[in-house]
């Protein structure tokens, strides 16, 4: 029946059935044995909106009242409900599980997809990687159950519904629709992720393994159930396809390296990085590209995820380079009890020509230097600090000036105008002064800044700035409202030091007016 | 004979400056202020490739004084300005009128720690790209300083420390103090301000002598307004400094 060709997938789902208990037992480790609801409100209502297995044992169950509850479980343990952080752990277990696929999906509130297509054998094979992951989760106080198929609806089904013991189920590989259909025959029709509402009718009319729905025909089932039931029967079969959305993109350049024992000592680190560096820089040459940003990523044996990130001016494929500049990085890297894995990967990359490197051997030539000058100061302050500035055209002094690209050289194709004074420093903030201007629109004979007296000896001035009623009004700029024009005086006190100062708003009689300090002259 | 004693004088005192690891001696290249007392003062003109110390007495006049010398070091080399800046306040429109243009001015801004800024100017001093480095260093120990006149030494690159408090300016080549000076009148008469001027103090200076001078920036020239240089029977940290 299928159409297309398409190499064969194969999706490991991971189902944690008490995601929100085991998330709050994490941290007390009493609920774990002990009966724990946790509880939210809805409406007027205090429902119970999880419970742990000890709970379920003892007949509770989602979506009973909290005090009915409390009756039948006196000893209950009861923990308001938080499904964002819920979400945020889940969150943090699909970036967790890009340690053994690049391609992680998040299902649902409570289920992880990740495609094992072509990396099983890596770890010994999909049943020894779900071994893996189970235990990992296990030792960070998660339960789960996993399951593996040729399609993410089947593997969902498997997780929930047909795990064995140790919470594995391995479906093999589909050979024909018919015999996806019978292995998904013996399976409860709850494994078709269906609304609950479907659920519940197919179960009213006597419909509870997915097999029995075979016998009907399509016609009655969708007439009756609407289209979603056969669309996620298809899905499960493989007849219909369905793509799956990584939670990252996937980047393209990526090296990851394992380790049997968790590593720690800052030389491990630095040279397990720079065996990956090489083998990344190695395939970016035979791809003629360069890395703009890379980023290190470890992968403790606590479960937590911890990187460093580098940035270049320009695509760069020299992994000397690159570890120069992860060498201080590396040594903020705290390794806790140890590393289990390492991933550098490139998520930006331009493309970068082949050169001949290493006739010279001199890494500095023409602008390269500057080049590498950016960027051992930009991975230091951040490459947003590091600029070139250009002319805008604003008459505000704060907005006549723009940042560009520091590598970038020719001169600018328009000049800020000449005639008019400009500071050699403008505050980011201007300054309240008080200024003494017996006569309107002069400029004052003496100004206090900062509680000492500048008598005003020599002034240039009104410069009279409007505001740019066609843009948004400034909010970094909160001195002068929207409206209010500036009247700019260059002023040079007794000793010869120069201010650049502005009134804010026209002259009024009936207010005092408000003055700035805005620059220095030099 | 004379000539032969003479020859082995030049080579001694060649001898003696590589010791000191002076510049001047070293490259030989200086930059002239194009005021003839100052680079007469100076042996011939501001030493490049090393490190210079830039006090402010008034706000702004030292960052006028350091844009003038570092644009015209810029242009000579082609090669940009590196300035570390503290914050986040200086203007390019204003360093134009100073001949420190945008294209020859790279900006890092908001450092605000001295480590850092000691740092990121010891990174760029080893930088031939660039013609010389402005760090608006607050305090820097000894060793810090003679590390960048070592850098700047290797590369070539001129360092300013650009200094806005009393310091003593240790390990630096030579020491500014720039104050604001009231200006004068434009040559029309007219009313509001005049040319810039300062009252430029060359503090100390190795292998120099101090002196005070007034100048005015005028046209995009220095021009000396006033001599107010002290002689040499009243220098009292000649021998400390020399």
């Amino acid at each position: 029946m299928a159409t297309r060709q398409r190499p064969r997938r194969r999706i490991a789902a991971l189902y944690f059935p008490w995601l929100a208990t085991d998330r709050v037992a994490r941290k007390i480790a009493d609920y774990r044995t002990r009966p724990l609801a946790l509880a939210c409100k809805s409406g007027n209502r205090v429902m119970v909106s999880a419970v742990n297995p000890a709970a379920e044992d003892m007949g509770l169950m989602p979506g009973l009242a909290l005090a009915d509850a409390r009756a039948r479980v006196p000893n209950l343990a009861v923990r308001p409900h938080d499904p964002v952080a819920d979400h945020a752990l889940l969150d943090r277990l699909a970036r967790w599980a890009i340690l053994y696929t690049p391609y992680v999906a998040v299902a649902d509130a409570t289920t992880l997809f990740l495609d094992l297509t072509g990396v099983a054998h890596l770890f010994g094979g999909e049943e020894a990687l779900l071994k893996d992951v189970i235990y990992r989760l296990r030792h960070r106080g998660l339960t789960t159950t996993a399951g593996v198929a040729d399609t993410p609806g089947a593997a969902w089904a498997v997780a929930r519904f047909a795990t064995s013991d140790r919470n594995i189920a391995v479906l093999p590989p589909f050979e024909s629709p018919d015999h996806a259909r019978a292995a998904l025959a013996p399976l409860p029709v709850a494994g078709l992720r269906l609304s609950p509402d479907i659920t519940d009718a197919l179960s009213a009319f006597g419909l509870h393994r997915v097999g029995d729905l075979y016998p009907l025909t399509r016609a009655d089932l969708t007439h009756r159930f609407g289209d979603s039931l056969l669309l996620r029967l298809d899905q499960a079969t493989g007849v219909e396809d369905e793509p799956l959305s990584p939670r990252l993109p996937v980047p393209a350049w990526r090296e990851r390296m394992t380790f049997a024992d968790p590593i720690g000592a800052p030389e491990d680190i630095r040279m397990a990085t720079e065996k990956l560096a090489l083998a990344l820089a190695h395939r970016l040459e035979s791809a003629a590209h360069g890395a703009r940003r890379i980023t290190l990523s470890a992968y403790r044996c606590d479960g937590r995820i911890i990187g460093v990130e580098i940035g270049l001016s320009r695509p760069n494929r020299d992994p000397a380079v690159w570890m120069r500049l992860f060498a201080p990085k590396l040594e903020t890297l705290d390794p806790g009890f140890g590393i289990d894995a390492l991933v550098l990967a490139a998520p930006q990359t331009e493309s970068l020509a082949l050169t001949q490197t290493g006739w010279t051997n001199d890494p500095n030539h023409d602008t390269g230097d500057l080049a590498a000058l950016v960027d051992r100061l930009g991975n230091r302050f951040g490459f947003d600090r590091i600029a070139r500035v250009a002319p805008r055209q604003s008459w505000l002094p704060e907005r006549a000036v723009i940042k560009t690209n520091p590598l970038g050289m020719h001169a600018p194709a328009e000049m800020w105008p000449t005639d008019r004074p400009r500071p050699l420093r403008l505050l980011p903030h201007p300054e309240p002064v008080t200024a003494m201007a017996p006569v309107p629109d002069d400029p004052p004979v003496l100004f206090h800044w900062r509680h000492r007296p500048h008598r005003v000896r020599r002034a240039d001035g009104p410069e009279r700035i409007t505001p740019e009623w066609w843009r948004r009004p400034n909010r970094d700029f909160p001195f002068v409202a929207p409206h209010e024009v500036r009247d700019y005086y260059a002023i040079e006190d007794d000793t010869g030091a120069r201010f650049w100062l502005f009134r804010a708003g026209l002259y009024r009689p009936d207010q005092d007016p408000r003055w700035y300090l805005h620059g220095f002259f030099g | 004979m004379k000539s032969k004693k003479q020859h082995i004088i030049n080579r001694l005192r060649k001898h003696i400056a590589t010791i000191e690891s002076h510049t001047r001696y070293n490259s030989g290249r200086t930059l002239r202020f194009g005021v003839p007392a100052i680079d007469t003062t100076l042996g011939g003109g501001l030493a490049l490739g090393g490190v210079h110390d830039m006090t402010a007495a008034t706000t702004g006049a030292a960052d006028a004084f350091t844009a003038l010398i570092t644009g015209r070091i810029a242009e000579q080399a082609n090669a940009p300005v590196l300035w570390l800046e503290r914050g986040h306040s200086l203007y390019a429109p204003g360093l134009v009128a100073f001949g420190l243009p945008p294209e020859r001015l790279i900006l890092v801004s908001g450092i605000a720690r001295d480590r850092d800024l000691l740092w990121a100017a010891e990174e760029a001093l080893q930088s031939p790209a660039l013609a010389a480095v402005v760090a608006e260093v607050r305090v820097a120990a000894l060793t810090a300083v003679r590390r960048l006149q070592l850098a700047a030494e290797t590369s070539g690159v001129t360092a300013f420390l650009l200094r806005d408090s009393h310091n003593d300016g240790a390990g630096t080549l030579t020491r500014w103090r720039i104050a604001a000076a009231p200006s004068h009148p434009n040559d029309a008469g007219e009313p509001g301000l005049g040319h810039p001027a300062w009252t430029v103090e060359l503090v100390r200076c190795r292998h120099g002598r101090p002196g005070t001078w007034t100048l005015g920036w005028r046209d995009g020239c220095l021009h000396l307004l006033a001599d107010g240089r002290r002689e040499d029977a009243t220098l009292p940290r000649r021998r400390a400094t020399g």
